[in-house]
C-alpha cells in the first residue's frame, strides 16, 4: 500500500474530514520525515505535516491520539499503542513536548482507570461486607422486639419437619418417639430444674425423647427439646449430659432460630435491592428459613450458646467444666455423618478454648455432683415399655406390649457396642 | 464501501430491515430478530468468536447464541424486525469501533466482530449494565432504538442522559456523571437510588444516536394505568 520510504512501519487508524463522505473513514497511518499520510480504503490519502499537527489524547478507551491541524478541518487519529513512539522519532523531536504531554495524560488516565477498578472492586466488597454485618446486626437488634409467642408457633410449625429430619439422620422412615414417663419424667425435671438459672426463666421446655441412637440433641424454637437415646448412652456423667441440654436450652433462650431467620430473610431483601428479580432466590430462601428455623448452627450462635449454657450450669451450682470435659471427650477428626451434633460442630478446640476462658473468670463457688440417676435411666430405656404398634408380631400376627429389650433386640445389640 | 444490500422500511415507529443476500453471502443476527425469509437462506444456530468474545456478548445484554443466516441455495432475502418498537440504524465500520447499548444490537455481516466491553464502575453507576456491547472490524452492523433516533456529530462536548444513549463511535471519550449543576443533596440520591438524573458527557469528535424515548420513563408513565386486582 506504502512505499518502502516510510518510517516505522503502518499503522490502522482513521481520518476526520470534510473531504470524506460521512466526514470519517479508516485508514492506514504512515509516517514520512515532513508529516503523516492516512490512506484510505478507496486510494484518497490525506497528509498532515508535523509543523501543523496539534496533539490530542481521548477516544472510548483514553488512549487514542488525535493528530489535528489548526481550524480542525483534518484529524489523523491512531489507537495504536505504538503510535506515539513512531510519531516522536519520525517527527525528530517536533513534536516531543506536546508527545511527552499526551504520554503523561494516558498515564494518569491509566492509573486513574486503574485505581477505578480496584477501587470499585474494594467498594463492592465492603459493601457486601458492611451489609453483611449490617443484616446480622439488624436481626439480632430486632429479635427482642418480637414476642416469643412467635417462637412457640414457629416451633410448632417446624415440629413434624424436625421428627422428619431426625428420621432421615438414620434413614427410618419415622423417628419413634419414647413416651414412656419413667424415661421422660427424670430428663424433664432436670430440665425444669435448669430453666429457673436461664435468662428466660418464664420459658417452659418441653422434653421428648427419640430412640435414635445418633448422640444428639435438638432445641426447636419456643422450648421443644428432642433427646436422642443415642446422647444418654454416649455420656459418661450425668453433669456432662446436662451441659449438652443447657448448650441447647440456651439456643432457646437466646432466640437463635428467629435471629437466624431474620438473617436469611435480610439476605434475600438485600439481594432483591441489589439484584432485582430474585424469583428463584425466593424458593431457596423459603428453604433456607425453614433450615435456619429448624437448626440454628451458625459458628457465632455455637459459641453463644456454650457460654450461656457454662453461665447456667454455674448458677445451678453444677461444675461447668463438665462441658469442657463432654467436648473434649468425644472423637474429634474424622466424625462420622451420623453424629450430627459434632459434625455441625466442627471448631472444637476453639470453643474448648473460650469455654475454659469463661470458666477461669466466673466467680468461684462450690459445686455440687448432679443428683441425677442415670444409669437407673438408661435401665428405664432399655426395659420401657413398647407401645404394642411398635411391638414386633408373634406367631398368629397378634401385636402385644413387650419390653424395648424384647422389642428391639438390634438396638439393644447397638446401645451396647456404643456403650463399650 | 459495504457490498450488502438492504432496506430499512416502515421507519421510524416500527422499522424492520429486509436485507438481500447474494449467494453464499451471510448475515449474523441475534435470536428471534428474524421475521421473514426466502426458502433459499439456511440458518444455523450456534456460538461465535470463542469463550471469551461469547460471554462478553452476553455480559452486554445479548444472547450467546448468535444466528448465523447464510444464501447456500441462492440469493434471497432476510427480513429482521427489533424487539422494540422504533427505529433501525445501518453503521458500516471501517477499520473502527462502535460500542452499542446493552439490547440495541440487531445484526451485523462477515468482518465484523461483536464482543463486549466492561465499563465498571460507570456501567455500574449508570444503571445500564457493566458490560458494552463492542463492535469493530470492516462490515455492515445494524442496532435499533426505542422509538425514533436521532444522529448526533459531536465536535467538542455533549450530554446525553444515559436511558437514550442507544450507540457511539470510539472516537468519544464518555465519562458517566450527574447533571451539571446538581446540588451535593441530589448527587447523593442519585449515587444510592441509581440511575435519574445520571448523564453520559461525551467529549471529543465522533456520532451519537439518541433514542428519543427510553424504557423506564414510558415505564414510568404507564404504571399509573396498570390494571388493578379487584377483591370482588
Amino acid at each position: 500500500m506504502f512505499d518502502d520510504d516510510f518510517l516505522d512501519g503502518e499503522f490502522e487508524g482513521g481520518v476526520f474530514s470534510k473531504d470524506i463522505d460521512g466526514g470519517r473513514a479508516g485508514a492506514s497511518i504512515r509516517m514520512d520525515d515532513l508529516g503523516l499520510i492516512a490512506l484510505l480504503s478507496d486510494g484518497e490519502q490525506f497528509f498532515l505535516s508535523y509543523s501543523e499537527c496539534n496533539l490530542e489524547i481521548g477516544g472510548a478507551s483514553g488512549r487514542m491520539v488525535f493528530c489535528r491541524n489548526d481550524d480542525r478541518s483534518l484529524t489523523i487519529f491512531c489507537e495504536d499503542k505504538k503510535f506515539t513512539a513512531a510519531l516522536e522519532r519520525a517527527s525528530g523531536g517536533e513534536l516531543l513536548e506536546r508527545l511527552e504531554e499526551i504520554n503523561a495524560t494516558g498515564r494518569r488516565r491509566s492509573l486513574a482507570g486503574q485505581f477505578g477498578f480496584w477501587g470499585f472492586l474494594v467498594g463492592c466488597a465492603l459493601l457486601l461486607v458492611g451489609g453483611w454485618y449490617g443484616i446480622l446486626w439488624g436481626a439480632r437488634a430486632a429479635v427482642p422486639h418480637v414476642p416469643f409467642t412467635v417462637d412457640q408457633q414457629l416451633g410448632e410449625a417446624v415440629y413434624e419437619q424436625a421428627l422428619d429430619e431426625v428420621a432421615q439422620m438414620t434413614g427410618e422412615e419415622k423417628v419413634t418417639l419414647i413416651e414412656d414417663d419413667a424415661v421422660r419424667l427424670p430428663l424433664q425435671k432436670l430440665v425444669d430444674d435448669l430453666a429457673v438459672h436461664s435468662r428466660m426463666p418464664q420459658v417452659k421446655f418441653q422434653v421428648l425423647v427419640c430412640d435414635t441412637e445418633i448422640p444428639n440433641a435438638v432445641a426447636l424454637p419456643g422450648g421443644r427439646m428432642i433427646v436422642f437415646r443415642g446422647l444418654i448412652d454416649l455420656v459418661e456423667t450425668p453433669e456432662e449430659l446436662l451441659a449438652v441440654l443447657a448448650h441447647e436450652m440456651s439456643h432457646v433462650t437466646l432466640r437463635h432460630h428467629l435471629q437466624s431467620i431474620g438473617e436469611s430473610i435480610g439476605v434475600i431483601v438485600a439481594l432483591d435491592i441489589l439484584v432485582g428479580d430474585v424469583g428463584g432466590l425466593v424458593a431457596l430462601g423459603a428453604e433456607a428459613l425453614r433450615a435456619a428455623a429448624l437448626m440454628s448452627k451458625s459458628r457465632e450462635h455455637e459459641h453463644e450458646a456454650d457460654l450461656e449454657g457454662v453461665r447456667m450450669l454455674h448458677k445451678a451450682g453444677i461444675d461447668p467444666a463438665h462441658a469442657i470435659g463432654m467436648l473434649e471427650s468425644l472423637p474429634h477428626g474424622d466424625i462420622p455423618d451420623a453424629l450430627d451434633w459434632l459434625s455441625s460442630h466442627p471448631d472444637i478446640e476453639e470453643r474448648v478454648a473460650a469455654i475454659r476462658k469463661l470458666v477461669d473468670e466466673l466467680p468461684p463457688r462450690a459445686y455440687s455432683p448432679l443428683d441425677f440417676d442415670l444409669e437407673g435411666l438408661r435401665a428405664a430405656m432399655r426395659n420401657r415399655v413398647v407401645p404394642a404398634e411398635d411391638a414386633p408380631e408373634n406367631k398368629d400376627g397378634d401385636r402385644k406390649k413387650v419390653n424395648a429389650a424384647d422389642a428391639k433386640p438390634e438396638n439393644e445389640k447397638r446401645e451396647e457396642a456404643l456403650a463399650k | 464501501m459495504s457490498d450488502l444490500q438492504f432496506e430499512i422500511s416502515q421507519r421510524p415507529d416500527f422499522a424492520i430491515l429486509t436485507v438481500d443476500l447474494e449467494q453464499g453471502q451471510r448475515i449474523f443476527a441475534e435470536p428471534s430478530a428474524m421475521a421473514a425469509m426466502d426458502p433459499t437462506i439456511t440458518l444455523k444456530a450456534g456460538f461465535k468468536g470463542g469463550l471469551k468474545k461469547t460471554l462478553g456478548r452476553a455480559l452486554g445484554g445479548e444472547s450467546l447464541i448468535i444466528n448465523t443466516f447464510t444464501a447456500d441455495r441462492g440469493p434471497g432475502e432476510v427480513v429482521f424486525a427489533p424487539g422494540a418498537p422504533g427505529d433501525a440504524i445501518h453503521y458500516e465500520l471501517d477499520r473502527n469501533t462502535l460500542y452499542i447499548q446493552r439490547g440495541a444490537f440487531m445484526c451485523h455481516s462477515d468482518g465484523v466482530e461483536l464482543t463486549g466491553k466492561w465499563q465498571g464502575a460507570k456501567g455500574f453507576f449508570s444503571g445500564k449494565g457493566l458490560v458494552l456491547l463492542k463492535a469493530s472490524g470492516e462490515g455492515d452492523i445494524f442496532f435499533n432504538s426505542y422509538g425514533a433516533i436521532l444522529e448526533i456529530d459531536v465536535e467538542d462536548e455533549y450530554i446525553v442522559d444515559t436511558g437514550y444513549v442507544v450507540a457511539f463511535e470510539d472516537t468519544l471519550h464518555y465519562d458517566v456523571t450527574t447533571v451539571p449543576g446538581m446540588k451535593v443533596g441530589g448527587k447523593l440520591k442519585t449515587f444510592f437510588f441509581g440511575g435519574e438524573g445520571l448523564v453520559v458527557r461525551f467529549s471529543g469528535q465522533g456520532r451519537v444516536w439518541v433514542q428519543t424515548r427510553a424504557v423506564n420513563p414510558f415505564l414510568t408513565w404507564v404504571f399509573p394505568y396498570r390494571p388493578q386486582p379487584s377483591n370482588n
